[in-house]
C-alpha cells in the first residue's frame, strides 16, 4: 500500500502542467496565490520549478537564499504561481516577455466559465530578441525538423559546432516534438530537447516550452489563432478590493534605471485605477519597484 | 654538690623557644621574599616583569596574526565558493542555448 501511495505521489508531481484558472471578471485581474513546498534531498531548484510550472529565472528570484544546486532535504522553496494577467484583449495568446510567460485565453465553453492558462516560456538572447507586436499562428507540425537559419549556423561555426543544414526530428533536435509558427518570419512557439532552459533567455528569438506544456497547448490551438507579444514589466491588476502591483526587471535592451521602472508603474497603475479609485501605499510601490521581484503585491491601504 | 652538664627542664624550655623564634624569623623573612611584599621593587624584578609582558604580547600577535590569516583563507573560500557557483550558473545557462 505505502509503495503504491509513492508511486501515485511521484505520478502526481510528473504530471503537473499548464496552470489553468478561472478567469476573472474584466474587472479583475489577478489569478492563481502563492504557496510552498519543501524540498527532498534529491531535489534542485531546477527540478521543483518544472513540476510546479515555473521559470528558471523566476524561481531563482523569488528564493534568493535557496541553492540552486542543492536546495538541501526540507527546505521552505516559494512557488510564485500568483499573476496578474497582461493588460491586453483576453483572446488567444499573450507572450509578456520581461516575465517569460504565457497567457492563454481558450474560448469559453457554454455553460463553464471562461478560463485561463499559464506557461513559462524561454525568449531570445539580448543579441536575438524576440520580436514584439501582434501575429498569428501559421502552421502546425508535430515531429519538426529543424532547419537553422543562415546566421545561426555561422554563430554556430565560430563557435567550433556547425550545424547541419537540417536537423532531423529526434532527441537532438532543439525544437522538441511540436512546433507552430508565426506569422513573423522564421519565429517559432515551438517546445525543447533542453527543458531545465525555459525560463530563461536562452533562445534564438523563437518561444520555447516545457515538452509537456507544448503538447498541452499544441492540441488546442488552431492555425489562426491570435498571438499578441508585449513588453509589460510592470502590471497592476484588482483583486478582492485590493491592487496588486507585479514588477519584473525589464529586458536587458531597455532601459533599467529607477525612473524608468517608475514611468512603467505609472502607465500601469493609470490603467487599473481607470477601473476604480483606491488609497495607495507608497511605501508598498516603492518597495515593489526595488525589489523588482515578480511577485503580486497589494499597494492599496487598509483592508 | 654534685654538678652536672645535663640541662635542666628551663633552660630546655628556653632553647626550645630560642629556635622556634629564629624559625618563625626566617620563614617571615622567606615569605616576605618571595611574595614581594618588601615594599620597593628591585631592577631585576622589573626586568622579569617586562620579559613576562613581553612574552604575553608575542603570543597574542601570533594569536591576532594566525586569525587574520584564517579570516583570509576564509574569504578567500567565500569567494571562490561564489566565482565556482558564477560559472556553473554561466555554465549552465550556456549549456541551454540551442
Amino acid at each position: 500500500m505505502k509503495s503504491l501511495i509513492i508511486v501515485f505521489s511521484l505520478a502526481l508531481s510528473n504530471s503537473v502542467f499548464a496552470e489553468t484558472f478561472d478567469l476573472p471578471s474584466q474587472h479583475f485581474g489577478v489569478i492563481g496565490s502563492m504557496r510552498t513546498v519543501q524540498s527532498t534531498y534529491e531535489d534542485t531548484l531546477l527540478d521543483i520549478a518544472r513540476r510546479a510550472n515555473i521559470g528558471q529565472n523566476q524561481m531563482e528570484r523569488v528564493n534568493p537564499d535557496v541553492d540552486r544546486w542543492l536546495p538541501g532535504e526540507g527546505t521552505l522553496i516559494t512557488i510564485p504561481s500568483h499573476y496578474v494577467l497582461p493588460r491586453a484583449p483576453r483572446k488567444g495568446v499573450v507572450l509578456n516577455l520581461p516575465e517569460m510567460r504565457m497567457y492563454y485565453f481558450p474560448p469559453k465553453k457554454p455553460g463553464q466559465p471562461a478560463q485561463v492558462q499559464t506557461y513559462p516560456i524561454s525568449i531570445g538572447r539580448m543579441d536575438w530578441a524576440t520580436p514584439l507586436g501582434m501575429t498569428t499562428i501559421t502552421n502546425k507540425k508535430k515531429d519538426p525538423s529543424w532547419r537553422p537559419t543562415e546566421s545561426i549556423r555561422k554563430e554556430h561555426a565560430e563557435k567550433g559546432d556547425p550545424l547541419p543544414r537540417v536537423v532531423p526530428a529526434g532527441p537532438n533536435n532543439p525544437l522538441g516534438a511540436y512546433a507552430m509558427r508565426l506569422g513573423m518570419p522564421t519565429y517559432l512557439i515551438h517546445g525543447t530537447n533542453k527543458p531545465l532552459g525555459v525560463g530563461m533567455r536562452v533562445s534564438h528569438g523563437c518561444i520555447r516550452m516545457l515538452p509537456e506544456d507544448i503538447e498541452h497547448l499544441f492540441a488546442q490551438l488552431p492555425v489562426g489563432t491570435q498571438v499578441n507579444i508585449v513588453n509589460q514589466p510592470v502590471k497592476a491588476g484588482w483583486y478582492g478590493g485590493k491592487l496588486y502591483l507585479e514588477v519584473h526587471p525589464p529586458l536587458e535592451e531597455y532601459p533599467n534605471d529607477r525612473g524608468a521602472v517608475v514611468e512603467e508603474v505609472m502607465v500601469a497603475l493609470d490603467d487599473a485605477m481607470n477601473r476604480r479609485s483606491a488609497e495607495l501605499d507608497n511605501t508598498m510601490i516603492d518597495e515593489a519597484i526595488d525589489q523588482r521581484n515578480g511577485l503580486p503585491q497589494v499597494i492599496t491601504r487598509g483592508g | 654538690m654534685e654538678t652536672s652538664n645535663t640541662p635542666t627542664m628551663a633552660e630546655h624550655l628556653e632553647d626550645d623557644i630560642m629556635r622556634n623564634s629564629l624559625k618563625t624569623t626566617a620563614a617571615a623573612f622567606m615569605l616576605v621574599a618571595l611574595t614581594g611584599l618588601t615594599g620597593c621593587a628591585t631592577t631585576r624584578d622589573l626586568d622579569v616583569l617586562k620579559l613576562a609582558v613581553e612574552k604575553a604580547q608575542s603570543t597574542a600577535d601570533a594569536a591576532n596574526a594566525a586569525a587574520a590569516n584564517a579570516q583570509s583563507g576564509a574569504d578567500a573560500a567565500t569567494a571562490c565558493c561564489k566565482a565556482n557557483t558564477e560559472k556553473l550558473d554561466r555554465m549552465f545557462k550556456q549549456s541551454m542555448n540551442k
